[in-house]
């Protein structure tokens, strides 16, 4: 079987396959919901079986796809060839170091320095978003009125309420510092390409090791160090204050709430 | 090797937009190979794989629990198991440390959080996120689903933005709300309650599962249904996105995450040799901004493809690992490198490099044997050494209710005031076990509370706290009971001194498992009628008493 045959039936069976597995998880959301919405109490086995023995054809198709889909896989298609993905970021850094950027042109300069400028002030409205966002889910939930302790799954998702738009906005200024910043440096690493080509070698600078490595390799050692002996002497402390034992307490029991009990 | 570099940089500048790098080992041909031996290649494990698997399995070495469904309550459970492995897994012999962080969270006592964080700390310094690469078992249940032959979702900017939202799981669920609920005496795990599907996965469907827990059916509810939809549409969606939980919502591997840089065991980039051609960060399914960072867990795939070999894993010279044996006989032997130069006899090459291979035999002939010593005792111990507490007949519906002079508590504490349900003759007593740590129990208080208030002349309500963190009990009571008729007693802690092993009255009147809340519903004459493993609702028990007083 050719390679682009194969590949169309990996295709056609993958797409199927997500399908049935897609609908599956669907049916046992719907079959859960429908349990608890039926208001039978108390749940047994045998009234719970009965619920979900109606979803059992899909659920038999997404085994039997998984088995297939076993057995396809021996049939292999040609590994791409593995593409780099360069950060520009990076990759601008690390020319920007081997270059005095004021040695360029006139124009290059500018248009760089606009560039940075850009980013500077996407960092800072991210910063920004971010602080604001904090800021208001930290009034929120330090505001002890909001958490009487009297409806807790009401307070937690009124608080998720709240905080998820302030959420939804930190991440959307991050999102989108990173696509400007990105095509900005898309765009610096042209103007200094450009720049380094109109200049020539005149911008090169001897480059110098930045760092000795026994320096990092002290500052390694010595954070490690300070970690162990906090981490040593927390558990030391814990053994004796009782927390161990607490832990060990909490452990045995079943948790019934973080099995969704209760 | 600086002069190649500086070319290469520069070749960068000049066509950056030739990203494509041919990679030299597929140009080698190939022998068509055989097809059998081609699908044995297939289904090898590899040895990550097979790492996972061992340490799932000796995370989880109490298999007998799947078939008795009852968890285990030894000693073992003092440690915590490195990845997320929830503690109520009928198979888990060891804590989970984010239910154990949450649960110091949570706690009105904060002594517990020296020992947790410690734990972390000493984890996080050991192996940061390889922990999560290796060792953890709900991340080896992701990478299996994954297999499913489905197309897969790309990591992309998008995801790499996604992949933030662990910051406010671990910050609001893990520390800001249990805090704020501690201050109010009510334990809240929120992480665990809300979104962790390892433990509805692992603990939920492991002891509902058998029959043995039916009971514990009726503490279904809204959150349980809540659950099983993060679960389910976790599981699909790991089909599709490489280990979705681990990249976007565990605060566990991003604590660990931290630790990436100074962590003894890891990946390390050798930054001189490092080119950044991005083939590490191309080939990486995880959204890393580069090798080591945060998001990395170590697992090793960016190893092969590196052209210039800048990545390897730390720690080899502890585990004498090829990289630094294979042309690195100077790290071994002292010598520089340019001593190490002048070497260009190979005999007296191979002289120096036998030593090494015979140290990295014995080595692996070592730690293979500790650890299938390690996994054979686990399984033998856990399994036929270790015997769980017996549940005691006569506990029954039907039976009479066994009565023992319990201890109550006053506003000032424990007292020498007693109360036995075989004194209460002529009155319903209703028995409930409870503790100021779990937090079902504390939510159903209320109701008990209730029907205190309601029945006084017809009902006593016995609320026995677990002896266990009782030094709370007084403070709590007087906090949010301090009228109430409910007569608050407390348990006697076995008598094998052993904490973890169940107390007296609660093991007495069928408790097992630990499983708190309990109650009891006996009649006035100390029979009992009823028998509640988990929450009660309000109208489950005015209909067990109205049916008695009727």
């Amino acid at each position: 079987m050719s390679q682009e045959k194969l590949r169309k039936l990996h295709l056609i069976y993958g797409i199927a396959l997500s399908c049935i597995i897609v609908i599956t998880g669907i049916c046992f959301i719907v079959s859960c919901i429908d349990i608890y919405k039926s208001g039978m109490r108390p749940f047994t086995y045998e009234s719970i079986n009965k619920h979900f023995a109606a979803i059992i054809v899909p659920v038999i198709l997404c085994i039997t796809g998984i088995v297939g889909g076993m057995v396809l896989s021996f049939f292999s298609l040609e590994k791409p060839k593995i593409k780099g993905i360069i950060d520009t970021g990076v990759a601008l850094n690390k020319i920007s170091k081997r270059f005095d950027v004021s040695k360029l042109d006139s124009e290059a300069q500018e248009k760089i320095k606009k560039e940075q400028r850009l980013r500077l002030l996407t960092n800072v409205f991210c910063i920004d978003a971010i602080t604001v966002s904090a800021i208001i889910s930290l009034v929120y939930t330090l505001n002890k009125n909001n958490f009487p302790a009297k409806d807790l799954n009401g307070e937690v998702i009124s608080a998720m309420l709240f905080i998820i738009p302030c959420a939804i906005v930190a991440i959307g200024a991050i999102f989108a510092t990173i696509l400007i910043c990105s095509a900005s440096y898309a765009r610096e690493l042209d103007f200094l390409k450009q720049g380094i080509k109109n200049s020539g070698k005149q911008a090169a600078v001897d480059t110098q090791q930045e760092k000795t490595d026994s320096n990092c390799e002290k500052i390694l050692i010595g954070a490690r160090l300070s970690v162990l002996i906090i981490a040593i002497t927390f558990i030391i402390i814990g053994i004796f204050n009782g927390g161990m034992a607490d832990v060990l307490q909490k452990a045995v029991n079943i948790c019934t709430e973080c099995i969704g009990l209760g | 090797m600086s002069g190649n570099k500086e070319n290469l940089i520069e070749s960068n500048v000049i066509s950056s937009e030739n990203t494509e790098i041919s990679d030299t080992s597929c140009e080698k041909t190939e022998k068509k190979p055989n097809r059998f031996i081609f699908c044995l290649k297939k289904i090898k494990p590899s040895k990550r794989k097979i790492i996972q698997l061992y340490s799932a399995l000796l995370f989880n070495a109490n298999l007998k629990g799947f078939k008795t469904g009852i968890i285990y309550q030894g000693s073992a459970k003092n440690l915590c198991c490195p990845g997320i492995n929830c503690y109520s897994c009928p198979g888990a012999n060891t804590a989970c440390p984010l239910g154990s962080f949450q649960n110091a969270m949570t706690s009105a006592d904060k002594s517990t959080v020296f020992y947790i964080f410690g734990i972390i700390l000493l984890y996080g310094l050991l192996a940061g996120r390889w922990i999560c690469g290796w060792l953890c078992p709900f991340g080896l249940i992701q990478e299996l689903l994954y297999k499913i032959k489905t197309p897969k979702v790309r990591k992309s900017k998008i995801t790499r933005v996604l992949s933030y939202f662990k910051y406010v799981v671990l910050i609001f669920f893990v520390f800001i709300i249990p805090i704020l609920y501690s201050f109010r005496n009510t334990p809240v795990p929120a992480f665990c309650k809300y979104i962790c599907p390892a433990g509805t996965l692992e603990g939920a469907m492991g002891l509902l599962s058998n029959k043995v827990n039916e009971s514990s059916l009726r503490m279904l509810g809204p959150i349980f249904t809540w659950k099983f939809l993060v679960m389910v549409s976790i599981i699909v969606g790991c089909v599709f996105i490489f280990r979705l939980f681990c990249r976007f919502l565990c605060p566990l591997g991003l604590l660990y995450g931290f630790f990436n840089k100074i962590s003894i065991f890891g990946i390390k980039l050798d930054k001189p040799k490092c080119v950044d051609c991005g083939k590490c960060i191309s080939k990486c399914k995880m959204d890393i901004r580069h090798v080591g960072d945060v998001e990395c867990i170590s697992c090793g795939e960016c190893i092969d493809v590196c052209p210039t070999k800048a990545i390897s894993f730390k720690g080899s010279k502890i585990l004498l690992l090829d990289n630094e044996i294979s042309g690195q006989n100077s790290a071994v032997s002292g010598q520089t490198d340019s001593e190490n130069d002048q070497i260009t006899d190979t005999a007296s090459t191979k002289k120096q490099k036998m030593p090494i291979e015979k140290k990295r035999k014995i080595f692996k002939t070592a730690l293979y044997s500790v650890m299938a010593v390690l996994l054979v005792g686990s399984l033998v111990y856990f399994n036929f050494i270790h015997k769980n507490p017996q549940i005691p007949e006569g506990s029954e519906i039907g039976d009479k209710c066994y009565g023992m002079d319990i201890p109550l508590y006053d506003e000032n504490g424990l007292t020498e005031n007693t109360f036995n349900v075989a004194d209460n003759g002529g009155k319903i007593t209703v028995i409930n076990f409870w503790g100021t740590w779990c937090g079902p129990c504390v939510a159903e208080l209320p109701h008990f509370n209730d029907v205190a208030s309601e029945y006084k002349d017809s009902v006593t309500v016995l609320a026995i706290h677990s002896s266990r963190m009782n030094s709370t009990a007084t403070s709590f009571i007087n906090e949010n009971y301090p009228d109430s008729n409910i007569l608050f007693g407390k348990d006697f802690p076995n008598e094998s001194g052993k904490m973890f092993d169940p107390e007296i009255y609660y093991t007495l009147l069928g408790g097992s498992n630990n499983q708190y809340p309990m109650t009891l519903i006996i009649d006035d004459k100390g029979i009992i009628r009823n028998h509640y493993i988990g929450s009660i609702t309000h109208e489950e028990l005015v209909d067990d008493i109205e049916k008695l007083l009727k």
